[in-house]
């Protein structure tokens, strides 16, 4: 009888153990949920910042930059360049691969004294996944007769 | 006299036994489990410090690429240690169990970084446009001793930042007697008059065995003068007795210069150099996609498609020989002479024409 006491005794602090350990993972879960956010909006932030420093697309006389201001016909030849890298399966694509992922780059022109442009500068966007967008407003730059235009730059990450 | 029935005899007995052993066993395997958790949890929080390390240092990294000129000091949790074997890039906090790879950033450190702070430099590499951001990384445990008096070694010296562990050693004061200031890592940096005269054949009597290995030299050429700014940069390592030649590589930049003092090794050098001449090749490509596009516009004059016709033949070069496997000196001296050349070029664009620059 002692004994049958003491086996329900022990079965008890193992239930309740358990249901300690599952209290725990849950709180765990949404913690690490909540750090690979902090994560994504993190990598959001740093790449929003180094696209608007890329010399790829900066404007800049004699090695001095104007700042958030990009060149119109870098925009026109950047695009082409990452989809023919893209299809060559070159160094150039592994580079951008690795820098942008999962992610799609849109200048849209606000404000234009022309016909409003816009160019989709990389996309590598997944229809399924989760996505945050972020717009970052810009100068664009045409050398050729030293106008600016005012646009919205686009920033999806696909998780 | 009535027997005494013991305690422990009959059935009542045998259960009472029965339940002293059981939980005893019982006893016995809580505390094994409790006491495998609290282990498991004292190692995965030491995992989570040089984990959450190892992401503060990649997300310096990243930062640096939207960075311009920045000098910064980052508390750092621990050891870093840089590798760069077969073209692959990585680092990896002491205490973390998976290493980070950066294939398209370039780093020069020391392979080896132990401390509380880490001290990061970040300068653009110019080719002369903007190619990419160069980060030289090193720490207060890392000394670096400049041997020389010419204004080349100089200028490297002014470009690390001022906290940063490094002196000048007077000639006089001789390499053989220099003291071992128990330092992780020593870096002799100098340069080929430097070398002649203070390194060859010398051993480093005042440190130990142990010691020497931790010590590396760096021998920056360049090929005259000042503003001649490429050149050879040759890294040796001491052995038991006295400094031995690892090999040479090149540098065509100030920051590649520097980039060859910071690392003091070759591998990690070689590496950051791949990447820099891949990275320039790309946005070469760029540059002349953008020319093709200014050239699609008729109404310019022959002076501006003149200068953009040479200004595509030095993109060429670069283009050319950033693809091009290990490089000759030669090869680097025309890199430098196609630098030169895009920068006089465009200076000539903005100062004698209407046309549109090139950077």
């Amino acid at each position: 009888m002692q004994s049958t006491e003491t086996i329900f005794v022990v079965i008890i602090i193992i239930v309740i153990v358990l249901l300690g350990f599952v209290f725990y993972s849950r709180v765990q879960e949404s913690s690490i949920k909540e750090k690979q956010r902090e994560q994504r909006v993190l990598r959001m932030i740093t790449l929003a910042h180094a696209l608007s420093n890329w010399p790829e697309l900066e404007c800049s006389t004699l090695e001095s930059r104007d700042f958030d201001c990009i060149d119109r016909l870098k925009l026109g030849v950047l695009s082409d360049f990452i989809n023919v890298s893209r299809q060559d399966d070159t160094y150039a694509f592994k580079y951008y691969n690795d820098l942008l992922r999962r992610s799609r780059i849109v200048i849209t022109e606000v404000y234009s004294h022309t016909d409003k442009e816009s160019w989709v500068v990389y996309d590598n966007s997944v229809e399924s996944a989760s996505k945050e967008t972020v717009f970052i407003p810009v100068n664009v730059f045409d050398p050729t007769d030293h106008t600016f235009t005012f646009a919205m730059m686009e920033l999806s990450l696909y998780e | 006299m009535a027997e005494r029935r013991s305690l422990f005899s009959g059935r009542r007995g045998f259960e009472l036994q029965f339940n002293w052993l059981f939980v005893l066993i019982a006893g016995a395997i809580f505390l094994m489990f409790f006491f495998s958790i609290i282990r498991n949890q004292s190692d995965s929080s030491t995992e989570e410090r040089a984990s959450e390390t190892q992401s503060d240092v990649d997300f310096l990294f990243r930062a640096s690429l939207g960075s311009r000129s920045s000098d910064k000091l980052v508390p750092l949790g621990g050891s870093v240690e840089f590798m760069c074997e077969d073209g692959v890039s990585q680092y990896i906090v002491d205490g973390s169990r998976v290493s980070s790879q950066y294939n398209y950033l370039a780093v020069f450190s020391p392979s080896l970084l132990d401390g509380k702070e880490l001290f990061v430099k970040t300068d653009f590499f110019r080719a002369p446009f903007h190619v990419m951001p160069f980060l030289f990384v090193t720490n207060k445990d890392t000394q670096y001793v400049f041997i020389g008096e010419s204004p080349f070694l100089k200028s490297i010296y002014s470009s690390m930042p001022e906290n940063a562990t490094k002196r000048f050693l007077p000639p006089a004061e001789g390499v053989s007697q220099f003291k071992d200031g128990s330092f992780d890592k020593v870096i002799f940096v100098t340069d080929e008059k430097g070398y002649e005269d203070s390194f060859a054949g010398v051993k480093l009597s005042k440190f130990s065995n142990d010691r020497l290995k931790e010590v590396s030299l760096v021998v920056i050429a360049p090929l005259g003068g000042i503003a001649n700014y490429y050149g050879a940069a040759t890294f040796y390592r001491h052995s038991d007795s006295a400094f031995q030649r690892v090999d040479e590589s090149f540098f065509f930049t100030p920051e590649l210069a520097l980039g060859a003092a910071y690392s003091g090794d070759l591998a990690i050098y070689s590496c950051q150099l791949d990447k820099a001449l891949k990275r320039m090749g790309l946005i070469a490509s760029i540059h002349e996609e953008r020319i093709g596009k200014i050239l699609e516009e008729s109404r310019f004059s022959s002076a501006c498609i003149d200068r953009y016709s040479s200004m595509n033949s030095y993109l060429e070069i670069m283009k050319e020989l950033s693809d091009r496997k290990n490089l000759a000196l030669d090869d680097y001296g025309e890199l430098f002479e196609a630098i030169q050349g895009i920068k006089r070029v465009n200076t000539e664009l903005i100062d004698k024409t209407p046309c549109p620059a090139i950077y």
